[in-house]
C-alpha cells in the first residue's frame, strides 16, 4: 500500500460552547499522492467543515473532539499555530465557493496572488508579479499581463475562480481543497472550471479534494468518492464501482437526482425531507425517514460503516445491489 | 465583454477619475474651492491681511464696514477682516491635526478591538463607552482645564474627545470586515492576523473613516470655536473665530459686524467640510468607479 498523503481518522468535529452539538463524526478518509477524491452530499452535511478543519480554519469555533488528520505523516491537529501558517497556502491550499467574495474588492488581483508568492516563498516585488502573469496564464487567463492590474468587480465569476485557482496554485501546494468551486458559476463555467482542475492536477502533480453535492460534476473527476450524510461517511468507494452500483440507499437516490440527458422527464427526481439538524438526531439510521427501505431495524439500531466487497464501504441494514456486486466481484 | 470602459491602464487616470466625479457633485465643488480659499487665506495671511490683527487704534473703535476697514472694526480698534484672517489659522491647525490625532489613535484600536475580540474588545470599548458618556465639549473643557489654555491642548483636548468616534467606527467596520470572504480566504493562504488587519481590513474599512475624518475636521473647528469662545481655546490677543464671536456678542446691538462675519465664516467652514464628506463617501468605493468590465480586449 502506498503510502497516503493526507489520512483523516476517525475525525469528530463539535461546535464549542455547549459542547453537545455533534457536526461531524468519525470521518475517516485518504487521499494518495496525485489522488483525487469526492466528497458529496446535500448542504449541512458536515463536508465543507470537514474540509476546513483540515486546515483548521473553523477553530476557535468549531473544534475537533477526537481523530487526527496526519498530512505526510505529520498530525495537522497538534501542528503549532506557527506550523500550520506554513502548511496553509504553502502545501495545502483551499478554493471557496464565492469566488466573487473569495477576493478583496480593494486591490488588484495581482497584488493578491503576489502577496501568497512574498508570505511564503520572500519573492520581491517584482519577481512576484512576474510569477503572478505566468500563474494566470497558467489558469487560462488571456491576456494575463494587462489583467493583473484588474480589480475583482471588473471580473465574472468564473475569471475570479480562475484567479483563485491561481492563488491557490501560487506556492504549488501538494493538495488542492475546492469547496464547491463551480456551485456559484454558470453551468457551462462549472465545466471549464473542472476541467482546468483536472488539467492543473496533472501538471502540478498534486492531490485534490473536491467538494460537491453534484455528483456528475466529479464522476469522471475523481477517483474516489466519499458520500456524507448528517455528518457522518455513509458510503464510499471507487468512483466508477460507486456509479454504478451505489450500496447505499442515499448515494442511488442522490445518482436519480441527477437531471438524464437522453430523455425527458416532467419531473425531476428529489429526495424528500431534509437532512435532521445536529441537536436533532434520531437513535438509529440518519436516513431512515427520507429512505423508501427502513425497517424496524433502523429505527433501532445505528447502522455502522462496514466493508461490503473490495475497497467499499458503506453504512446501511439493507445496501442495494450487494447481491450484483458479489457476483461481479 | 470588452464594452465599457477600459481598466487596464488605470493607475495614474484612477485618481483623476475620481478627483473629476468629486468635481462633478455640485455641493462637493463649491466645498472644495471654499476650503483652497481658506487654506490659501491661514497660508497667506501676513501678505493679504490689510492691517495687523493685534494692532490697536481706539480713535477708529467700533466703526462700521468701509472702504478702509471692509468689515469694521472692534472697540479696540482693531480690523475684523484681518482678524478673521488669522483666525482661520487656528481653526484649520486645529480641525486638521486633532482629527489626525484622532484617528491615528482610534483607528489601530478600533480595528484591534473588532478583529481580537475577546477580552481586548471588552476592554478597549469599556473605556469608549465610558468616554462617550460626556458629551464631546464638556470632555475638551476637563482636558483643557488639566492643561491649561493655549493651542497645543486645544489640539490635544479635542483629539481626545474625538477617540472614541473612530474607535467605534473601525471596530465595527473589522466586526463586518473579519467575517467576509476574502479574509477566510487570506487565512487559507496562510496569512497572519497583523497582515490581515493592514492588507484587508484597514483598506476595507476606509471609505467611513475618511467620511468620518472630513466630518471630524468640520466638528473640530466648531469645538475650537466653542472653546475660544468660553475663552478656554486661543487666548486673546491672537484672533480665532471664537473669541471673535464672543467679543462681538457684547456689541451685538452697536455693532451687529463684529460677531456676524466670524460666525458666517465659520458655518461656512464647517458646512464645506461636512459636504465634502458626503461626496467623498459616493466615491470612495472601488467599485463605483468602473462597471463590471475587463480591459479593453483587442479581438
Amino acid at each position: 500500500m502506498t503510502a497516503m498523503l493526507l489520512s483523516v481518522r476517525d475525525l469528530s468535529l463539535a461546535l464549542r460552547g455547549d459542547g453537545a452539538h455533534t457536526l461531524v463524526e468519525h470521518v475517516s478518509f485518504d487521499v494518495p499522492e496525485r489522488g483525487v477524491l469526492g466528497i458529496v452530499g446535500e448542504s449541512g452535511c458536515g463536508k465543507s467543515v470537514t474540509a476546513l478543519s483540515i486546515l483548521r480554519l473553523g477553530e476557535p469555533v468549531i473544534a475537533p473532539t477526537s481523530g487526527s488528520i496526519a498530512f505526510n505523516g505529520e498530525d495537522l491537529l497538534t501542528a503549532s499555530p506557527r506550523r500550520m501558517q506554513q502548511v496553509r497556502g504553502g502545501e495545502i491550499s483551499m478554493i471557496f465557493q464565492e469566488p466573487m467574495t473569495s477576493l478583496n474588492p480593494v486591490l488588484t488581483v495581482g497584488f493578491q496572488i503576489g502577496e501568497a508568492l512574498r508570505v511564503h516563498q520572500r519573492l520581491g516585488r517584482r519577481a512576484a508579479r512576474a510569477a503572478a502573469i505566468e500563474l494566470l496564464s497558467i489558469v487560462g487567463i488571456p491576456l494575463p499581463a494587462s489583467r493583473i492590474d484588474v480589480y475583482p468587480h471588473q471580473m465574472s465569476g468564473g475569471m475570479c475562480q480562475r484567479v483563485m485557482i491561481a492563488l491557490a496554485l501560487a506556492c504549488r501546494p501538494k493538495l488542492l481543497i475546492a469547496d464547491e468551486p463551480t456551485t456559484a458559476l454558470d453551468v457551462t463555467v462549472q465545466a471549464q472550471i473542472i476541467d482546468l482542475l483536472r488539467r492543473l492536477q496533472g501538471q502540478f502533480g498534486m492531490a485534490v479534494i473536491i467538494i460537491t453535492h453534484d455528483l456528475a460534476l466529479v464522476s469522471d473527476f475523481a477517483e474516489t468518492i466519499v458520500v456524507m450524510y448528517a455528518g457522518r461517511v455513509v458510503e464510499q468507494g471507487p468512483a466508477a464501482a460507486l456509479f454504478a452500483r451505489p450500496l447505499h440507499p442515499y448515494t442511488e437516490r442522490l445518482l436519480d437526482s441527477i437531471p438524464p440527458v437522453d430523455r425527458d422527464v416532467d419531473r425531476l427526481a428529489t429526495i424528500p425531507g431534509t437532512v435532521p439538524p445536529p441537536w436533532a438526531m434520531p437513535p438509529g439510521c440518519r436516513f431512515m425517514d427520507r429512505c423508501g427501505f427502513a425497517t424496524d431495524r433502523c429505527r433501532d439500531v445505528d447502522p455502522v460503516l462496514r466493508t461490503l466487497g473490495d475497497a467499499r464501504l458503506a453504512a446501511c441494514h439493507h445496501p442495494r445491489h450487494v447481491r450484483d456486486h458479489a457476483t461481479v466481484g | 465583454m470588452a464594452d465599457a470602459v477600459a481598466g487596464a491602464p488605470a493607475e495614474q487616470s484612477r485618481l483623476s477619475r475620481r478627483a473629476g466625479m468629486l468635481l462633478r457633485d455640485r455641493g462637493a465643488s463649491v466645498s472644495v474651492v471654499l476650503i483652497v480659499l481658506l487654506v490659501t487665506m491661514a497660508a497667506l495671511a501676513p501678505w493679504i491681511a490689510p492691517f495687523d490683527p493685534t494692532a490697536q487704534d481706539v480713535s477708529v473703535a467700533l466703526q462700521a464696514p468701509d472702504w478702509t476697514h471692509l468689515l469694521g472694526t472692534d472697540d479696540y480698534g482693531r480690523d475684523i477682516l484681518s482678524r478673521i484672517i488669522y483666525g482661520t489659522r487656528p481653526a484649520l491647525e486645529v480641525g486638521l491635526l486633532s482629527v489626525a490625532l484622532a484617528a491615528c489613535v482610534g483607528t489601530p484600536f478600533g480595528l484591534l478591538a473588532g478583529y481580537v475580540g475577546g477580552w481586548l474588545d471588552n476592554a478597549i470599548s469599556g473605556v469608549v463607552d465610558v468616554l462617550l458618556s460626556f458629551p464631546m465639549l464638556l470632555l475638551a473643557i476637563l482636558v483643557v482645564t488639566l492643561a491649561g489654555s493655549g493651542i497645543g491642548t486645544v489640539i490635544v483636548a479635542i483629539g481626545v474627545a474625538q477617540i472614541p468616534i473612530f474607535v467605534r467606527l473601525a471596530r465595527g467596520s473589522a466586526l463586518v470586515i473579519r467575517e467576509l470572504d476574502y479574509v477566510a480566504a487570506s487565512r487559507s493562504f496562510g496569512a497572519r492576523g497583523f497582515r490581515i488587519l493592514r492588507r484587508h481590513i484597514l483598506p476595507n474599512a476606509f471609505g467611513p473613516l475618511v467620511v468620518m475624518l472630513t466630518l471630524g475636521i468640520a466638528s473640530a473647528i466648531r469645538e475650537e470655536a466653542g472653546l475660544s469662545f468660553l475663552g478656554l481655546g486661543v487666548q486673546p490677543p491672537a484672533p480665532s473665530w471664537g473669541n471673535l464671536i464672543r467679543d462681538g456678542v457684547a456689541n451685538i446691538l452697536d455693532a451687529p459686524w463684529l460677531a456676524l462675519f466670524p460666525g458666517l465664516l465659520l458655518t461656512i467652514s464647517v458646512l464645506a467640510f461636512n459636504l465634502i464628506g458626503d461626496a467623498v463617501r459616493d466615491i470612495l468605493d472601488p467599485r463605483d468607479i468602473v462597471g463590471r468590465a475587463g480591459p479593453r480586449v483587442p479581438k
